[in-house]
């Protein structure tokens, strides 16, 4: 069977969170969903795996990061990631309800690994964790602390 | 032959005559004998010796006459033999005799044959001067034709002269270096010439015996030249008669004469005696004097007209350069004002005694004092400096001017002067302030409206998202509600649910829409040439889908032209107007055709989009550019009403024009023109664009 997909949910609408979880029960994913609602704790969080006492399992496979968050914002919380020698390898994907070119285009420069509009239907969102969970096992097999070390 | 040889042969000739002489004196001397003797004898003797003593004398003078005469022709004879002797011998090269020798023997010869000539014309009438004349002109002339052989044959060197006017050819009688010539006071011919006068004249004494004065002066003068001769027969001489003369080589010259009448004993004119000056050089300096005098004359007319005219120009000139309407003047190098007009007087008000030699410095407006020296030093390097200061006026008052000024060197570059011109540009550049202003005030305006654009923009932007966003959540929930708790509502509470995601669904096309709408006002791609054909048929392939549902085909009429846009949105207004086509169109086989033509307003690109959908009523045909207007209920056909005004916003932003042409149940026709050239979109037009520097 495929490994626990660890996803970190960064999203502060708790509506938006309550259709990722459906879609991804829907989908039929196997996964483990770490969420918090703002900039500040998803730092917070990302800073404790630095911890060696953390336990492995902490570390996420994804990052599903809004970009409107309060506080510390989306773009923040990515740069802080990127800027990061160890966090930089987790992937990082955008999911936001803007589409402004400018939005994007700033999102690639902050280094987000993939940018995706929030679906407008939710059968997309279905379609959306699928190929998440996919892209995952295809790519990201392996842990971050491994790849770190082969650096 | 020596000259002794010779000497012997010209004395030879005094033998016969001494003989004769002899003879006649002893025949005469034998007769007085004989008839003394016989008186003494006979008594009748004494008449026969009256008789032979009277009749002893005038026959012995008759003889002796008569001998001298012959001796003078014997003479004549000698001497002519004697030139042809010698002119033959040099012509030979054989004759050698001492030159100057051989020269003062003729001398000597020529004074015997003169001798006995004074001899005879102490004896002789005046008539008979002519004729001993002659025979010593012909000595004369011989003695010259002689000398002229010797000295050709290079066997006579004429002595070392003492002045340089020295004439071999001088004759015995006239050895002088004037010209003097004595004329018959009848025929006016020659009887004797100097040699001076008969160089000038080119002819021998010969030629000159056979020619009458007249013929040698220039026939415009021979009347004149007759009167003074009549006036010198009357009145004994006459000077000054200035002649004009045609020597032998056919030179007029001027002469100026002396003439004077010789008288003999009797009160008779035995010849008139000439006296030439040759005046030809003094008339003609005293002609150039009277020519140069009168050119002077001329010169001197032409320079008091030249004045005159000058004096109008001054007038004329001084006028437009006094009263021009700009303010000239002129700087020495101290950057002093050595000249100005009226019209920088006037402007200035200062009095001109106070301009003229005023630093132009002290013109300057305080403030502009500073940069005088290096303005200055620049055109004294230059030669040229423009630029724009502010002046002084007396009165305080300030004027900005335009200076011009153009400098005049010395081959040192040393300034002598220069040309400035000054011009009151005070209103221009107040205008030109106002100009300033103004266009800052647009800038500014402009700027305003840029950023309320961009926060409007912005707004637009904020806004649709965030309400995308609950209506994301609206949609999503009312579908989990109606699938999880579907069953629990009855039929109207499951049709309520379906009222909300529809409206939800609706309202997100709304905000989708004004979306697009605050974009397609904004084109904020490149713009560059694009294909409309190739833009069409990438529109059409995204169409696909739409295509094959309406079971529709949709051309494109090449040639498309090419234009100058925003790539994205010029497919997003093709996108619009091809799907337009679809939708409203209620044919089994909807046809939609793009096309293009070239518009008689050269620099325009037209495009059309054609369709046999349902027209439109010309009563709204301008209306339904109108945002969210729609002509149909969305039962009838779907939509916002947003698809043409988003058209014609990206049509505007292109600097072009959108219309259409149509009529219901006969299908539309959509056209947009296009500038070739790219005209700044209204919502980028830069401040820099308006600035007047």
């Amino acid at each position: 069977m495929f490994p626990e997909f660890h996803i970190l949910l960064v999203e502060d609408s708790r509506a938006d969170t309550k259709i990722i979880e459906r879609a991804l029960r829907e989908g039929k994913v196997e996964h483990r969903l770490t969420i918090v609602s703002d900039g500040g704790q998803a730092i917070d969080y990302l800073g404790r795996l630095r911890d060696p006492a953390c336990p492995a399992g902490d570390e996420p496979d994804l990052i599903l990061l809004d970009l409107n968050l309060p506080g510390i914002d989306g773009w923040q919380v990515l740069s802080t990631i990127k800027s990061d020698a160890f966090l930089r390898t987790i992937p990082v994907v955008v999911l936001t309800t803007s589409k402004r070119d400018e939005d994007v285009l700033q999102t690639y420069q902050a280094g987000a690994n993939t940018y995706i509009q929030k679906p407008s239907e939710f059968p997309r969102y279905r379609e959306l964790v699928v190929m998440l969970r996919k892209y995952w096992h295809e790519t990201a097999l392996k842990a971050p602390r491994d790849r770190a070390k082969d650096a | 032959m020596s000259i002794k040889d010779l000497a012997s042969w010209a004395t030879r000739g005094n033998r016969p005559l001494k003989t004769a002489l002899g003879a006649a004196l002893a025949l005469w001397a034998i007769v007085l004998w004989a008839s003394l003797s016989r008186s003494a004898s006979t008594g009748g003797g004494s008449a026969a010796i009256v008789v032979c003593a009277i009749l002893g004398l005038p026959l012995t003078g008759s003889i002796f006459f008569l001998f001298s005469r012959y001796e003078c022709k014997y003479w004549r004879a000698r001497v002519t033999e004697l030139v042809s002797w010698i002119e033959s011998g040099a012509e030979r090269g054989s004759i050698d005799p001492a030159p100057a020798a051989l020269y003062d023997e003729f001398e000597r010869l020529i004074r015997g044959i003169e001798t006995l000539e004074d001899r005879r014309r102490f004896r002789l009438s005046a008539r008979s001067n002519l004729a001993s004349s002659n025979a010593k002109a012909n000595a004369n002339d011989s003695s010259c034709r002689i000398v002229r052989a010797l000295t050709r044959s290079g066997m006579y060197e004429p002595p070392e002269p003492a002045d340089s006017t020295f004439d071999p050819f001088a004759s015995g009688a006239f050895s002088t270096l004037d010209m003097i010539g004595r004329l018959d006071p009848v025929t006016l011919h020659w009887i004797d010439s100097s040699a001076a006068e008969q160089i000038f004249l080119g002819w021998s004494l010969a030629d000159l015996s056979r020619k009458s004065f007249l013929e040698v002066v220039h026939p415009s003068d021979r009347n004149l030249a007759i009167e003074r001769f009549e006036s010198v027969v009357e009145k004994g001489e006459a000077h000054g008669v200035r002649l004009r003369i045609v020597n032998s080589k056919k030179e007029t010259k001027h002469v100026e004469l002396n003439i004077g009448a010789r008288y003999d004993s009797n009160h008779q004119i035995t010849h008139l005696r000439c006296h030439w000056t040759d005046v030809t050089e003094k008339v003609r300096s005293e002609d150039e004097q009277r020519k140069r005098h009168k050119f002077l004359q001329q010169f001197n007319e032409e320079l008091k007209k030249k004045n005159r005219e000058l004096a109008e120009l001054r007038d004329r000139y001084g006028d437009l350069y006094e009263n021009a309407p700009a303010m000239y003047f002129s700087l020495n190098d101290e950057g002093r004002i050595v000249q100005c007009n009226d019209t920088l007087q006037r402007t200035l008000g200062y009095p001109r005694e106070e301009l003229i030699d005023k630093r132009v410095i002290d013109l300057l407006a305080t403030d502009r004092r500073g940069e005088f020296e290096t303005c200055f030093a620049d055109f004294l390097r230059n030669g040229y400096i423009e630029l724009e200061t502010t002046w002084r006026k007396e009165n305080g008052e300030t004027i900005v001017v335009w200076v011009r000024g153009t400098g005049v060197f010395d081959s040192k570059r040393k300034l002598l002067h220069s040309r400035c011109v000054a011009q009151d540009v005070t209103a221009r550049s107040v205008l030109e302030d106002e100009l300033h202003e103004k266009n800052e005030r647009l800038a500014r305006a402009n700027d305003e409206l840029s950023r309320k654009n961009k926060e409007l923009d912005e707004f637009t932007h904020v806004v649709s998202h965030d309400l995308q966003e609950p209506l994301r959540t609206l949609i999503a929930f009312s579908d989990f509600l109606l699938r999880d708790s579907g069953d629990k509502l009855d039929e109207n509470g499951r049709e309520y649910i379906r009222f909300l995601v529809e409206a939800s669904r609706r309202m997100r096309s709304l905000i989708n829409d004004l979306l697009a709408l605050s974009r397609a006002g904004r084109v904020t791609g490149e713009f560059s040439e694009i294909s409309l054909a190739e833009a069409a048929r990438v529109v059409i392939r995204d169409l696909a889908e739409l295509i094959r549902a309406k079971n529709a085909e949709v051309r494109i009429l090449e040639p498309l032209p090419t234009i100058w846009g925003d790539r994205s949105r010029v497919g997003q207004l093709l996108g619009n107007l091809i799907s337009n086509g679809l939708k409203y169109n209620n044919c089994d086989r909807p046809v939609v055709e793009i096309g293009g033509r070239i518009d008689s307003d050269p620099g325009w690109s037209v495009l059309f989009v054609r369709d046999n959908g349902i027209g439109i009523e010309s009563q709204f045909h301008g209306k339904i550019f109108q945002m969210f207007r729609r002509l149909h209920t969305r039962e009838e056909y779907e939509g916002t009403g947003a698809g043409l005004a988003i058209c014609q916003k990206i049509v505007q932003a292109h600097g072009g024009r959108i219309w259409v042409e149509s009529r219901p149940g006969e299908g539309s026709t959509f056209f947009v023109a296009l500038p070739d050239q790219r005209i700044a979109p209204v919502v980028s037009l830069r401040t820099e664009v308006l600035h007047v520097p």
